[in-house]
């Protein structure tokens, strides 16, 4: 199945019953991030990653648009823990995801927000990491990625748009911590 | 309804339009633009000493990453740079004395400017009346290490929908059977005319 096709199954499915309702595709590592996670000194591991508190639970397991056009987390997941897959994802390809370093990463995801307008959309994912050592927190930080982009009125333009815009959130803020300037300084165990 | 010639639309707009003509008429014919066609009979210059490489490929839409679209063509992309033999091994992880190699097609509105600019292919010719398309800025970046130059190469595609009974694009692109095959044509002309164009590079080639 091609682009196209899914473009094409989407419109039928918007023509069908007025609404698209898929799932956010598996993560690919991206050059920029897995170039950033190489520069790390030593491999990390990573724990878990939950929804913050205050937060509804269903914000953790789908987001919508337009009505009821609904991009979901994968199946029996979370966006917080694709969180942890995407960064994963990263990590493994560099070579620096170890499930013995002393180096851990939690996460709590604390924003997951989506508009499609009609010309104008917007997004937001933000998370919470926190990075220890052997010897305690060397990192609490939240950290959000957004991005703005043109819609459209036609719902079966802006709907992919905005799904394919609020998916690269999850990469670019995974590359804002491998990136963060305290994370790489303050938590390594080695000089 | 129905667009007129050199307006942007991009992807997801040019296949509702599809939709909506094939469900109307039951007809929408799909081409793809002539300017990378020698590809396909095109080969690449095999280095003396092949070594693995490390692929990133990316889909974007107007510059922005599509996850969907990455995920589906990555197979494909995957054994065309195999396929290639310009590399002893495409690992999905780094390692010692592993290149990097990014692949990257963005789907681009065919805008009036764009055209004006060269930017694209064969774009003058044969869009008229209902043909609408989509343009592919397709770039690659290699590195054989991290403290090595980067090596660029840059190819630019074209797909066309003529929708209805109207006359499709002939003089400047080449029917195809579906959608499916036009979007894996696409991809393969893209992709193997940037890896003709690495093989073809000093630099690539007289890699230690």
């Amino acid at each position: 199945m091609n682009l196209i096709k899914i473009t094409l199954i989407t419109v039928a499915a918007l023509s069908a019953v007025g609404c698209a309702n898929i799932t956010v595709p598996a993560p690919q590592p991206t050059m920029a991030n897995v170039n950033a996670a190489k520069q790390l000194t030593e491999s990390v591991k990573l724990g878990s990653f939950k929804l913050a508190a205050g937060l509804s639970a269903g914000t953790d397991q789908s987001i919508s648009v337009r009505g009821s056009n609904t991009l979901n987390a994968p199946s029996g997941q979370s966006f917080s823990t694709y969180l942890r897959d995407v960064l994963a994802t990263e990590l493994r390809s560099a070579n620096k995801l170890d499930d013995a370093s002393t180096i851990s990463i939690t996460g709590e995801l604390t924003k997951s927000e989506l508009d499609a307008g009609m010309s104008v959309g917007t997004g937001t994912v933000g998370a919470r990491f926190v990075v220890t050592r052997t010897d305690g927190v060397c990192l609490d930080k939240e950290l959000t990625a957004t991005a703005q982009w043109e819609s459209s009125f036609m719902a079966a333009v802006a709907v992919p748009a905005a799904f394919n815009r609020y998916t690269a959130l999850y990469p670019e803020l995974a590359g804002k911590l491998l990136k963060d300037a305290d994370f790489q300084q303050r938590c390594k165990t080695k000089q | 309804m129905i667009r007129s010639n050199h307006r942007p639309l991009h992807l997801a707009a040019l296949s509702v339009l599809a939709v909506a003509s094939t469900m109307l008429t039951g007809c929408a014919s799909f081409y793809v633009d002539n300017g990378l066609r020698a590809a396909d009979t095109a080969q690449v210059t095999k280095p003396a000493a092949p070594k693995p490489v490390q692929l990133f490929f990316g889909f974007q839409t107007k510059g922005g990453a599509n996850a969907l679209a990455t995920q589906q063509l990555k197979g494909q992309v995957t054994e065309l740079v195999k396929q290639s033999g310009l590399f002893s091994e495409v690992k999905e992880t780094a390692g010692p004395d592993t290149g990097t190699l990014q692949l990257t097609i963005n789907n681009v509105a065919l805008s009036d400017d764009a055209i004006s600019k060269g930017v694209m292919t064969g774009l003058t010719l044969g869009l008229a009346g209902s043909t609408v398309g989509d343009g592919y800025v397709c770039d690659l970046q290699y590195k054989q290490s991290d403290s090595s130059p980067k090596i660029e190469a840059k190819a630019n595609h074209a797909i066309y929908t003529s929708i209805g009974a109207s006359s499709g694009p002939e003089a400047a692109a080449t029917k195809m059977a579906s959608i499916d095959e036009a979007v894996t044509t696409m991809v393969r002309q893209a992709v193997k005319t940037l890896l003709v164009k690495l093989s073809n590079n000093p630099q690539f080639q007289s890699a230690p």
